[in-house]
């Protein structure tokens, strides 16, 4: 998720009573949003349903947010409460009542919400790798193939499968921990010479 | 080479934890620089953050901004924020009283339409009076306190004003009040009414002789008979639309049906053959239709299917 948006934004939408500039904000913040939920519920309706009566609550009561971060953590909060109340009212709740209690304390839901997005972030710098990078990425940890399988299916070299795991966190670390320094054409040149041989 | 040897070291690790020599090389390499554990843990973090990540592709951030976007007013309301109304009206007033007093004369009886789609949401007059609708009705306003019900369902606060009575009308029907609280629903062939607080004249559109409806009590106006009928059990959930707690005291199949269908926007098609069904005696809270519907067939001896917006009982 790159960008944030502003509570101003919010605001402006709200006071406005716009409805096109608020549906916006749900997409911007619904992929966020959906991978929390769908932690909580297996059924992805259920949690696009619930995402969407947060934002409803928002569209009909407008509070008032204080700070620019206290959006971002409204809605991650909100729709923690809610997936909880809803599996509470489920016979789900008997049988994992503790381990829905204790994901409910804050300091479990925020390292959560931080960890959901970083996979996001992970998830958009998998898009932006190199075609074959990212497949043998794909098929390593989407699927969880091994190497030699991974070989066997591309039709290339276990070596070459390796190399390309390597190129591949190498971006993606360089990509989600160090965007400040981006790979000069000098180091890339270097890469693509290390894969190539 | 740079870095890639160890890279290459990190990389063998993760993809085997469980072989030794792997784990070996990797316990030299963080041993030979201090800087070095905190390089692999953000490679660890990133590996085992990416594990069954491909569930993200699916998420379409677009079609569902389209299926809210859906349950939202169609068009910018013109919905006034309570607390600034004063505010709004006492500016409206300083730069154009005289401007105002020529409007309403002329124009103060041109109707302003508002409807909602799949949200509740309200509306402020300017005489402060404020009316919310249930999701899927229409009503006409203006600025003489004459409100037309044309669809669906609407809670009216009614500002006093002693010199100007507040008038709705819907199918046929009229009410007529003061200032008071009350609830209206336009459903096939009747106008059902409700009232919260105060009392309200409740009759045909054109009749002389309305009946008076108080506080707590509710009416249904009869289309094909012209007539007011009083009924006790609209009160049980006429403004469950608004506070989400549905109630059944002593109910028919029939009647959980139709106010299930009222409630939640769907048609409910009973397919039995055994109709001597148990009468319903629950409150249901804040509750989702496929919870009830749950409760519903745990309680009695029920399946149903949901298709779309058509609940089928079997």
């Amino acid at each position: 998720m790159t960008g944030e948006i502003h509570n101003d934004a919010v605001r402006q939408a709200l006071t406005a009573r716009d409805p096109d500039a608020f549906a916006g904000i749900y997409r911007h913040y619904f992929p966020l949003l959906f991978s929390i939920a769908r932690k909580y519920l297996p059924d992805g309706s259920t949690a696009e349903e619930i995402i969407q009566d947060v934002f409803l609550h928002i569209w009909e009561t407008a509070p008032v947010l204080e700070y620019d971060a206290a959006l971002k953590n409204y809605l991650c909060r909100a729709v923690v409460n809610r997936c909880l109340n809803h599996l509470k009212r489920n016979e789900m709740l008997r049988r994992h009542h503790a381990e829905i209690f204790s994901s409910s304390e804050d300091s479990y839901v925020s390292t959560f919400v931080e960890e959901q997005e970083l996979r996001l972030c992970i998830h958009e710098a998998i898009e932006k790798l190199p075609p074959k990078c990212r497949e043998v990425f794909r098929l390593s940890r989407f699927e969880g193939l091994k190497n030699p399988e991974i070989a066997a299916q591309l039709g290339i070299s276990v070596k070459t499968v390796e190399n390309q795991m390597t190129i591949a966190l190498k971006l993606l670390r360089t990509h989600i921990f160090h965007p400040s320094s981006p790979f000069s054409s000098k180091s890339r040149t270097r890469m693509w010479l290390f894969f190539v041989g | 080479m740079g870095e890639h040897p160890d890279l290459y070291t990190i990389v063998q690790h993760l993809q085997a934890p469980e072989d030794p020599a792997a784990r070996a090389a990797l316990e030299a390499w963080l041993q030979s620089d201090a800087g070095n554990e905190a390089i692999f843990r953000e490679y660890e973090r990133i590996w085992t953050l990416s594990a069954g990540i491909g569930e993200l592709s699916g998420i379409d951030a677009e079609a569902a901004a389209r299926r809210f976007r859906a349950r939202l007013p169609q068009a910018r309301t013109a919905r006034l924020p309570w607390r600034r109304i004063a505010a709004a009206a006492a500016a409206a007033l300083l730069i154009s009283a005289g401007l105002w007093y020529w409007n309403s004369s002329r124009s103060g009886a041109r109707f302003v339409r508002f409807a909602t789609a799949g949200a509740i949401d309200s509306v402020v007059l300017e005489d402060g009076s404020r009316i919310v609708l249930k999701p899927r009705s229409e009503i006409r306003y203006n600025q003489r306190r004459e409100v037309m019900l044309d669809s669906g369902a609407a809670l009216f606060d009614v500002r006093s004003a002693p010199s100007q009575p507040f008038t709705t009308y819907a199918g046929g029907a009229k009410v007529e009040v003061l200032g008071t609280a009350y609830n209206l629903a336009s459903v096939k062939g009747q106008v059902q009414l409700y009232v919260l607080s105060g009392a309200v004249h409740f009759g045909p559109e054109a009749g002389h002789s309305p009946t008076l409806v108080s506080s707590g009590k509710g009416a249904v106006y009869l289309r094909a008979q012209q007539r007011v009928e009083m009924n006790d059990r609209l009160g049980l959930n006429a403004t469950s639309w608004r506070t989400g707690e549905l109630r059944f005291v002593d109910a028919s199949m029939q009647e959980v049906c139709e106010t299930l269908s009222a409630q939640y926007g769907v048609t409910v098609v009973v397919n039995s053959r055994n109709n001597a069904h148990p009468a319903l005696n629950a409150n249901f809270s804040q509750l989702t239709l496929d919870e009830v519907l749950q409760s519903l067939s745990a309680l009695y001896d029920y399946q149903y299917e949901r298709r779309n917006d058509t609940i089928y009982i079997r």
